[in-house]
């Protein structure tokens, strides 16, 4: 008897103690109509909402909500103002002065003024990913209250892109955050909606900033321009399985979902209260050739380059979703170009034979690493697998997760070939990094690729840089430097009852609300 | 009997010890690199080697595990390098929630588990034996997660009466609580119900065999006393093993079930991890894991003490 209640008693102890432990749990830390709390459901789970810390999608496609930056892209990918309502450049091209907008307040609602786009700017400069775009600017200075100047050592073409490029966003904080780590800094912006409560594998919550003040009238579309806070909350949750978001789309949990299977399209097309839009193109698969081991060899490259069929590709790696087109930007881009598309698809395997043959290939193994985390590429990867076979090509695939993959992409000689993918570009300079030698990461190294790219980062005028650009997609193509797959769609949905939204390169819930 | 509790918990540390290497080594065996995952693939190898300096991942393997190990044992597991807090907070954020789902999933496989366990021994051979027997072999061969999917589209997407996941804290609002909770814990505990039932069915069936409860019947008793007042108590002890094993099992997190019913649980912490390469959290949630599993066995063979008087402790 004495026992049983020593039992028991040691029993409700160890109980007691797990129920302790539970509550002392940290309590866990969403005409146009105003109002209302918008649900939508994202694939990626932030790994962080520092906007300096990273190019992952995740923290954009929440931070473009929260915070801002000098200056920004509209539908176009032509830089526009945001934060500065005007610049002005000086005459030898190496001095930038930023004209502020007036009056803009933070979430804490204190006026933004050029100290804190200074703490801002040598912040972003110190830790942020993105950091070497910056590489020219030498110096950052108060010139007034509302008056910044950044002086360079070069003249840099790519410099008004770098500071608006919203992958890893040189956005704007307070002053306060200047010497905080990545992650430690307060996520006070300028955004229509200002950081409520982030709940890793949660939520992350937004609410509307009434006092937001948007960059003029006009809707210039993708980042800039007016961007009206309708709902009075926003609620991103992180939903990683495809069937979980069709499903919360369906039983009306989620206003919007990201990346839909295409296989539910037919039932998601037939539900009345649902609207499927197609985000078309959202990025291009590509491969890359490892250019110290086989590949080295221009003919070799050159055979896989003919034998392709992106066609078939794109069939079975996105149920035909997609673009077949040579350009490395989209024909929504300013900078697209079809400069080299002779050498692209040409699904010859008659001449990818004798492109073999000439390159004195016999048989060597190649190794194509490819992984199952994006699925498209896995299965582009496959059907190449297949096309290089049937020239007599030696094709083995090594499969990992993405993380598994790149880590396997380090060693240079356990890869000859690459999956990957190319998001949205916002300016041609974001791909210089894939064929300047030192920054290289497939080996690639070829003088007269320098010389073309030093010539772009010179070239201040469009026209010019735009010439340029389009010979370098040219030597892309002449020397089968990489290869691009296809223009890659994908799918989203929203309820019928949401109003505003226009798929663009990143979800956009500003300018959206929801009907009653 | 308290010298047995302290020298089963004294035997926690062994087991311990060997989960922090084991675990170790293979978080870090498996190709993948945490920084390149967090600086993005297009990162410069530069940047990759700051951060990995930052992280302390350039140092030799040994070093990093003494280094963790020290800090592990005075109750500090680490920052996740991903979440950007510390390794036992986000532990324990997700307790909570896992907590409550293990609890229902339990309370739903007793529930069905044990009264269908006792029909079947007492109707044994009979058309509800089958029943049950039959049932119970559909609950162990069906995966959770196709059960789950199966009743996502049933009850959220074509009846529209549960949510099709999502979790909301019992504390905050009960029944919205309750209703995000029952698909994911009929789909765990259905596995887990019938396990119970078929060790309940076994064991009543080993204790109606008995003399005593022969005698108990002879004396006239009804058959919820003999059933319940004598048979059931005595044919618990292979079921709480049962029902022991079950709460280990859910405790250490559900991983397809929470990701199907998109359930923020330690389960999917755990795969989230493992995806991100978060060392850190990946160490921490295993031993997490672990513990848990240790002091559930404990509290089970505790219990034992209470339904047979006649074990003793030393």
């Amino acid at each position: 008897m004495l026992r049983r209640r020593l039992v028991l008693g040691t029993l409700a102890l160890l109980l007691a103690g797990i129920g302790l432990a539970v509550a002392a749990a940290p309590t866990m830390a969403g005409a146009p109509i105003t109002g209302g709390t918008l649900r939508a459901a994202l694939t990626a789970s932030a790994p962080s909402l520092d906007p300096h810390s990273g190019t992952h999608l995740a923290i954009r496609e929440i931070g473009l909500h929260i915070f801002e930056g000098l200056l920004t892209f509209d539908s176009k990918f032509q830089v526009v103002p945001q934060l500065a309502e005007r610049w002005e450049v000086s005459r030898d091209g190496k001095a930038y002065t930023f004209h502020l907008r007036k009056g803009v307040k933070f979430h804490n609602g204190r006026e933004m003024t050029a100290e804190d786009v200074k703490a801002s700017v040598d912040r972003f400069r110190a830790i942020a990913p993105r950091r070497n775009e910056l590489d020219a600017v030498d110096k950052v200075e108060i010139a007034g209250p509302t008056t910044i100047r950044m002086t360079l050592t070069r003249v840099d073409a790519a410099f008004l892109a770098a500071i608006a490029n919203p992958i890893c966003q040189l956005a704007i904080l307070p002053k306060e955050a200047a010497d905080k780590p990545i992650n430690k800094a307060d996520l006070v912006g300028t955004g229509p909606y200002k950081f409520v409560e982030w709940i890793p594998d949660r939520w992350v919550r937004v609410a509307r900033f009434v006092d937001y003040k948007p960059e003029g009238k006009a809707a210039v579309g993708g980042l800039g321009g007016a961007r009206h806070a309708y709902a009075d909350e926003i609620r991103f949750v992180p939903v990683p399985e495809p069937g979980a978001r069709v499903a919360g789309l369906q039983t009306g949990e989620y206003d919007f979902a990201d990346f839909l299977p295409s296989a539910s399209m037919p039932q998601l097309t037939g539900d009345r209260s649902l609207r499927v839009v197609r985000l078309g193109p959202q990025n291009y698969p590509t491969v890359y050739f490892n250019h110290t081991g086989r590949f080295k060899s221009l003919k070799l490259r050159q055979a896989v380059q003919a034998a392709l069929n992106m066609d078939e590709i794109m069939q079975v790696a996105n149920d035909g979703d997609g673009r077949v087109d040579p350009g490395f930007y989209f024909k929504e881009q300013v900078w697209y170009t079809t400069a080299g598309g002779k050498l692209y698809n040409q699904k010859n395997p008659a001449r990818a034979k004798q492109l073999l043959q000439e390159a004195g290939y016999k048989g060597e193994p190649i190794a194509f690493v490819t992984n199952t985390s994006y699925d498209y590429m896995y299965k582009a990867a496959q059907v190449i697998q297949e096309q290089l076979k049937k020239i007599g090509m030696n094709v083995t695939l090594g499969v990992y997760d993405w993380p598994g993959s790149l880590a396997v992409r380090k060693d240079m000689t356990k890869w000859d070939l690459f999956t990957s993918s190319h998001s949205t570009r916002f300016d041609p300079s974001a791909n210089d990094f894939y064929f300047r030698a030192q920054t290289t990461f497939f080996g690639y190294n070829n003088p007269k690729m320098e010389t073309l790219l030093d010539k772009a980062g010179a070239a201040v005028r469009f026209d010019d840089r735009f010439r340029i650009y389009e010979e370098v997609q040219r030597l892309i193509y002449d020397d089968a430097i990489m290869l691009k797959l296809y223009d890659h769609y994908t799918w989203q949905g929203h309820s019928a009852k949401l109003q505003g939204y226009g798929p663009w390169v990143m979800v956009r819930l500003w300018d959206v609300w929801r009907e009653k | 009997m308290i010298l047995y509790v302290v020298r089963r918990l004294v035997g926690v540390v062994p087991v311990l010890a060997l989960v922090a290497v084991t675990s170790f080594l293979l978080v870090y065996l498996v190709p993948g690199d945490p920084a390149m995952v967090m600086l993005g693939s297009d990162a410069t190898p530069q940047q990759i080697q700051e951060l990995r300096a930052q992280m302390g991942l350039d140092r030799s393997l040994p070093e990093q595990f003494v280094l963790w190990l020290g800090q592990a044992v005075r109750g500090n597991l680490g920052e996740s390098f991903f979440l950007g807090r510390p390794v036992t907070q986000a532990l324990v954020e997700r307790l909570p929630a896992t907590l409550q789902l293990a609890v229902l999933s339990l309370v739903f496989s007793l529930l069905i588990g044990i009264p269908a366990g006792i029909v079947a021994a007492v109707r044994q051979n009979s058309w509800w034996d089958e029943v049950v027997m039959v049932t119970a072999m559909g609950g162990i061969s069906v995966p959770s997660f196709w059960l789950g999917l199966a009743m996502i589209l049933v009850f959220s997407v074509q009846l529209g009466w549960l949510p099709s996941g999502g979790y909301t804290p019992v504390w905050e609002d009960f029944w919205q609580g309750i209703r995000t909770l029952i698909l994911p814990a009929i789909s765990l505990g259905s596995m887990q119900a019938a396990l119970i039932a078929r060790m309940t069915r076994s064991s009543m069936l080993e204790v109606l065999r008995q003399d005593y409860v022969r005698t108990a019947k002879a004396k006239g008793l009804g058959w919820p006393g003999v059933t319940l007042r004598h048979a059931l108590k005595n044919a618990m002890i292979p079921v709480i093993t049962t029902i022991g094993t079950a709460f280990g099992v859910l405790l250490g997190g559900a991983v397809i079930v929470e990701i199907v019913f998109t359930y923020p649980g330690l389960g999917r912490l755990v795969v989230l991890a493992v995806q991100r390469r978060d060392y850190p959290l990946v160490q921490g949630a295993l031993l997490l894991a672990s513990v848990i599993y240790v002091l559930v066995n404990l509290a089970v063979d505790l219990l034992y003490g209470v339904f047979d008087p006649r074990i003793t402790y030393e």
